[in-house]
């Protein structure tokens, strides 16, 4: 081994070692068949176990007899899946805008494939393993076929809903099963037969597979004949619309074409750089997507210049360059080594006086804005005078924080409100990450890019949309429970983390309010919660203040998931030991630093597994705005298509039930699974 | 620039921070500032919200409890409640019923399941497996959709079903042979109890003879003989139970005519005595040779909290409004003194202990009758389940069971292999390896996420609204929907389910707590 370890070199390492093992010598069916289906120390243990082979055999053929001879039936019209595929995915989206969605989901593509490329994954998958995979799918297809209504002897109950169709009816679909699974074992077992035990030393790429599957998926939407509906009650087999299948064929390249020039670009830049642009930029998309992209906004210069009515101060550009160069610079400031200790103080006490500003100017001068806007002069003064005084600086920067938030209750406009609230944030913060240049013009950009985030939301969420729509919301379908699960994630995971932090904190007010937050949301089921946010939150907001239904749910899905994120960040904090804390203490970090920067990658990478079950608890979870009737894929497949779409479709509900049981379970199980690969990958969840 | 530290030399500062530099002051400050926020948010938010109802001119009120309803329930033991209250009541013994059928069904059939997974048995495992992956990944609202729709396509009972069976299934749900309890039932019940604390009582004196005597004293066959015979003796002998009523009826007059101060005053006692005990164990424990001076902000904190709380406590009970919403809500005219409701409680529970003789529990088979045009199961015979139950029953059951059976499969996996090996070489057959060895080891792991599972099940029985299953959640929208109050319905929901959260952690705690390791 004289050579350098190249990449390759060292994944076929890692499968050498995991393979070192003793290599079993070759058993015969009858063999497996022995050890695995009648196995027994003594007669009766085997004739016991004979038996429950044969029980539980029975048991899975007929749940296969059950579940194909329901697909397959005659009775059922599966056009009415196929033909309202589009309501089911974006609702009443227009169909002239579809490319909104495409666009969309083709961003997304980009970002998955050129991601890969950055974070080079390496997984490799052994040949033996996919051969006796594809030999296990193939004999089930196999079977599959076969079984359709082929044994009647082998059904142990009827049940009426399941009229079982004559058994030798031979239809094509049933005939390519049979084939297809037929080639797929017999091809598999050739090839383990051929090469033996030397299979297991070879691998390819875990993505060559996933690009295969995806190849094949394009290949049969071309060539597939779905049934779509002809006349009132009858179908009639039709290739899949090009306006269909041409989009996810250019998606396809795309997304390869992306990951070349993701690994080209992984050689050009700096493979750092690149990854944190790429964090940057799957931030931003989301908004982006939502906002411009699938919204298409009407937007005005003059809204956007403060031209008429509006001074330029108050309107979007003045007050991105007021807020970017005024903070900026404070930032800069408060962020250099020899302010850090003042810097705090100063910015919290900004912050606190900036908000008492824009209650000043949110409304004419009272009393309590003169009182208040003293108080934060007051604060300025004190900050200015509280050098080498952290623990004043903590106080006064709680004191800023709750300011900050307390302007929500005070009328001003919405976008100044959320501007100073974001302002006091990031100067709270600011002094415990400043230090050298970069990190100074990390701030800034941070900064610059909050200032710029919070300005385009309102910009883009108060403008008009040009789309014309025939519902209510141009979201719906399952871009609606996408958005749904993609938000409340991403919403609750810092409310979640905050709530672990005060409730294993040593303080026991905080501890204590945490806890009953935690303990009072969790004792209630989520649907209650959905309930209060649709029908009860307008009781708490003050007059004319009104958020549209989807962000009032979201809202209720981000109070109740935040609570389930906290009780398992909580328990990755209960892993780190104490020396962690005291190592974190001796090199001289403040308590913000060290949580941040040492205590909380590792509490999050030691819960890693069970955070990500929560977020496929949340994707499940999403289905439950059906019943508070937002018109998720649910609520379209079981109530709209049967009953409202076309009236050849009524009575379609079971099956549109059973279609959208298997659509969530495709996304969930592939998403665990591949959840559990990459787990297993990093080894998380192993500490 | 960083100033290099100056030496101190002034001693006498070293001894006492000052005030703002003091770590404990300025934590405590921090704290009661976020407090007095959280309160303040909290009372911006209920006056907005009362301001708000003023001006919509629907105030918040409680008067739906006491006020007609007039809207008939899907099911329950009282399908046509005369007050909200009933209705909510109908709507929390459905939602019970359902969580306590389910957690024993999704138990049992959760741990076959982990043990099937982890069968020598490839066919076994593989259906086990299968299983798992496929009710753990579909929502649970797409389940209970699907089983309705299963039940209700099975199609109406027809004329020509009439008549007595033993099982139906139609779109009117599912009908099975039954125990349907007649008058005896209390008495028996109470019966069955006694047998349990007596078979229990028999269970510890041979356990204890077993342990001075060191010969096998079969205790669990004695106890099970014991509860067996007063099972089948009780079937016959209960009306002796009767007697309690004579007890029933003595504690209702107590609470009817002794004097409502007495009740308060010792009410109130109790409340300071408790917090009194609490705090003087707490510092009993703490007491070191150090003295007390270790107690730290939390134990302060703690002891406070407990004193307020006895004291909270006895001035409720002197002072509590206790009589006028008590009786307000139960709808009686006559004023209640304030016992809580124990007189009528036990002057029910008398009138069931009255001597009846007779079968408590009569086995019947459904039946269909024809009442009218259309055949439905009949009420007095069997027992039939709605479509909206088996469906919600059935969604929950193999839902929870499936992720039951990964607990169980995970926790049997985590015993240490040494222990079945051990096990097998002290010649023990494989059920007993299983049963004496493995599971009683496994339990204690698997039963703190098992209890987090019963809690999801409880809540999780609140979908059943998406079929129209009458329980707390659907009663409680149906309120809210005539009458408008939001606010005091979600409340009851609140209170309610905390409740149910409360009961069944603290069952799964307390049996975890008996069943840990006790360390040295």
């Amino acid at each position: 081994m004289t050579d350098q370890p190249t990449s390759e070199g060292v994944v076929h390492g890692v499968i050498e070692e995991l393979e070192l093992a003793p290599e079993p010598p070759p058993h015969g069916p009858r063999v497996w068949i022995r050890e695995n289906l009648i196995s027994g120390d003594t007669r009766v243990a085997q004739f016991f176990n004979g038996l429950l082979t044969v029980v539980f055999a029975l048991i899975a053929i007929n749940l296969i007899q059950f579940i194909t001879s329901y697909i397959f039936s005659p009775e059922r019209r599966w056009a009415a899946v196929t033909h309202n595929m589009k309501l089911m995915m974006v609702q009443a989206y227009p169909r002239a805008d579809l490319f909104r969605i495409w666009l969309s989901i083709g961003i997304f593509f980009v970002l998955v494939a050129v991601s890969l490329a950055a974070w080079g994954v390496h997984g490799r998958m052994s040949l033996w393993t996919l051969a006796r995979g594809l030999r296990s799918t193939g004999v089930f297809l196999a079977l599959v076929a076969l079984l359709h209504g082929a044994f009647e002897a082998t059904q142990l109950i009827s049940l009426p809903l399941l009229s079982i169709d004559s058994p030798t009816d031979w239809s094509g679909t049933r005939t390519l099963l049979f084939v297809i699974g037929v080639v797929l074992a017999v091809g598999a077992q050739l090839y383990l037969n051929r090469t033996g035990p030397a299979a297991k030393q070879r691998s390819i790429p875990f993505l060559s597979v996933l690009v295969a599957i995806m190849a094949i998926v394009t290949l049969l939407i071309w060539t597939i004949e779905l049934p779509v509906p002809e006349g009132q009650f009858d179908e009639r087999l039709a290739p899949i619309a090009t306006t269909t299948t041409i989009p996810w064929t250019v998606l396809f390249l795309v997304g390869i074409a992306s990951f070349f020039l993701g690994k080209w670009l992984v050689r050009v830049v700096d493979a750092g750089r690149l990854r944190r642009l790429l964090v940057f930029l799957w931030v931003f998309s989301y908004p982006v997507i939502i906002m411009v992209i699938q919204r298409k906004p009407i937007l005005d210069w003059g809204d956007l210049l403060g031209g008429g009515p509006t001074p330029f101060l108050e309107s979007a550009l003045g007050l991105f360059l007021s807020f970017s160069i005024v903070g900026g610079i404070i930032m800069w400031w408060v962020s250099l080594p020899e302010n850090m200790q003042l810097g705090r103080g100063l910015a919290i006490a900004l912050g606190a006086g900036i908000a008492v500003f824009g209650w000043v100017i949110g409304e004419a001068p009272t009393w309590t804005a003169v009182i208040a806007t003293l108080a934060g002069a007051a604060l300025i003064a004190g900050g200015l005078l509280i050098q080498d005084r952290m623990e004043i600086a903590r106080v006064i920067g709680s004191v800023a924080a709750v300011a900050a938030l307390l302007v929500w209750f005070i009328p001003m406009p919405f976008l100044l409100r959320s501007l100073v609230i974001t302002f006091a944030l990031v100067a709270v913060a600011a002094p415990s990450f400043g230090g050298t240049a970069p990190a100074r013009i990390r701030i800034m950009v941070i900064w610059v890019s909050a200032v710029l985030l919070v300005i385009a939301t309102f910009v883009l969420g108060k403008a008009e949309t040009a789309l014309e729509f025939q519902s209510t919301t141009f979201l719906g379908g399952f871009n609606l429970t996408i958005l749904l699960a993609i938000t409340g994630v991403a919403l609750s995971f810092p409310l979640g983390v905050i709530l672990a932090l005060a409730r294993t904190s040593t303080m026991p007010i905080f501890r204590l309010i945490s806890t009953g937050y935690i303990e009072l949301v969790r004792s209630v089921p989520l649907i209650t919660w959905l309930f209060f946010g649709s029908v009860m939150l307008a009781l708490f907001l003050p007059g004319g203040v009104e958020f549209d239904e989807i962000v009032r749910i979201v809202g209720a899905i981000t109070i109740f998931s935040a609570a389930y994120v906290a009780e398992n960040v909580r328990g990755g904090l209960q892993s780190i030991s104490k020396g962690q804390y005291e190592a974190a203490r001796a090199m001289g970090l403040t308590t913000v630093q060290s949580t941040s920067l040492i205590i909380m990658p590792q509490a999050i990478r030691a819960v890693l597994p069970a955070l990500v079950g929560s977020v496929i608890v949340s994707f499940k979870d999403t289905s439950l705005v059906a019943i508070i009737g937002l018109a998720d894929v649910l609520l379209i497949a079981r109530t709209f298509v049967p009953t409202q779409s076309n009236p050849s479709f009524l009575g379609t509900q079971p099956q549109m039930v059973f279609f959208i049981a298997l659509f969530y379970w495709v996304f969930t199980f592939t998403f665990s699974r591949l959840a559990l690969r990459y787990e297993k990958s990093l080894g998380l969840g192993e500490r | 620039m960083v100033k290099p530290l100056e030496p101190r030399t002034d001693t006498s500062e070293h001894a006492r921070p000052p005030l703002w530099r003091n770590i404990t002051v300025v934590k405590w400050a921090a704290q009661i500032a976020f407090l007095a926020f959280f309160v303040w948010l909290f009372w911006i938010l209920i006056t907005q919200a009362a301001s708000n109802l003023r001006a919509t001119g629907i105030p918040f009120t409680w008067g739906f409890l006491g006020e007609p309803l007039g809207v008939k329930l899907g099911e329950g033991f009282n399908t046509d409640p005369a007050t909200g209250l009933e209705a909510l009541a109908v709507g929390m013994v459905n939602m019970l019923r359902i969580t306590v059928s389910g957690i024993v069904a999704a138990t049992i059939l959760g741990t076959l399941i982990g043990i099937a997974r982890l069968s020598s048995n490839w066919i076994v495992s593989q259906v086990a497996n299968a299983y798992i992956e496929f009710f753990r990944n579909i929502p649970l609202l797409v389940q209970i959709y699907f089983w309705n729709a299963l039940v209700v396509a099975l199609g109406e009972l027809s004329v020509d079903d009439a008549g007595t069976g033993w099982f139906f299934a139609s779109a009117k749900g599912i009908a099975i042979p039954w125990l349907n309890p007649e008058a005896g039932r209390w008495q028996y019940m109470a019966l069955i109890l006694l047998g349990a604390f007596v078979a229990r009582q028999v269970y510890k004196w041979r356990v204890r003879i077993l342990e001075n005597k060191g010969v096998e004293t079969h205790a669990m066959s004695w106890a099970l003989v014991v509860f067996a015979s007063f099972l089948i003796l009780g079937w016959l002998v209960h009306p002796i139970m009767g007697v309690l009523g004579w007890l029933w009826s003595a504690m209702a007059w107590l609470f009817g005519n002794v004097p409502v101060w007495i009740f308060q005053v010792l009410l109130a006692a109790l409340a300071i005595w408790l917090a009194y005990r609490f705090i003087a164990n707490f510092l009993d424990e703490r007491r070191t040779p150090a003295g007390l001076a270790k107690l730290t902000d939390d134990d302060y904190f703690r002891l406070i909290v407990a004193g307020l709380l006895g004291l909270a406590g006895a001035l409720f009970f002197l002072l509590g409004p206790g009589q006028a919403t008590v009786s307000q809500v139960l709808g009686r005219t006559r004023t209640f003194q304030m016992n809580w409701g124990l007189e009528p409680l036990f002057e029910f529970l008398a009138s069931k202990f009255d001597f009846s003789g007779g079968a408590p529990l009569d086995f019947s088979r459904p039946e269909v009758v024809v009442p009218t045009r259309f055949a439905q199961y009949s009420t007095e015979v069997g027992k039939a389940f709605t479509p909206a139950f088996v469906a919600v029953w059935v969604g929950v059951t193999l839902y929870t069971a499936a992720f039951i059976g990964e607990i169980v499969r995970a926790g049997i996996m985590a015993v240490h292999r040494g222990q079945t090996e051990a096990a097998n070489a002290v010649g023990l057959k494989r059920g007993q390896v299983l049963r004496l060895v493995v599971l009683p080891q496994a339990f204690r792991i698997v039963l703190p996420p098992l209890g987090s599972q019963y809690l999801n099940l409880a809540k999780n029985t609140s979908l059943g609204i998406a079929v129209a299953y009458a329980d707390i959640v659907q009663v409680g929208q149906t309120i809210y929907n005539q009458e408008g109050q939001t606010l005091a319905v979600f409340l009851i929901w609140m209170a309610f389910y905390s409740f149910v959260s409360l009961i069944l952690s603290g069952i799964v705690n307390y049996y975890n707590r008996k069943m840990q390791l006790v360390e040295r």
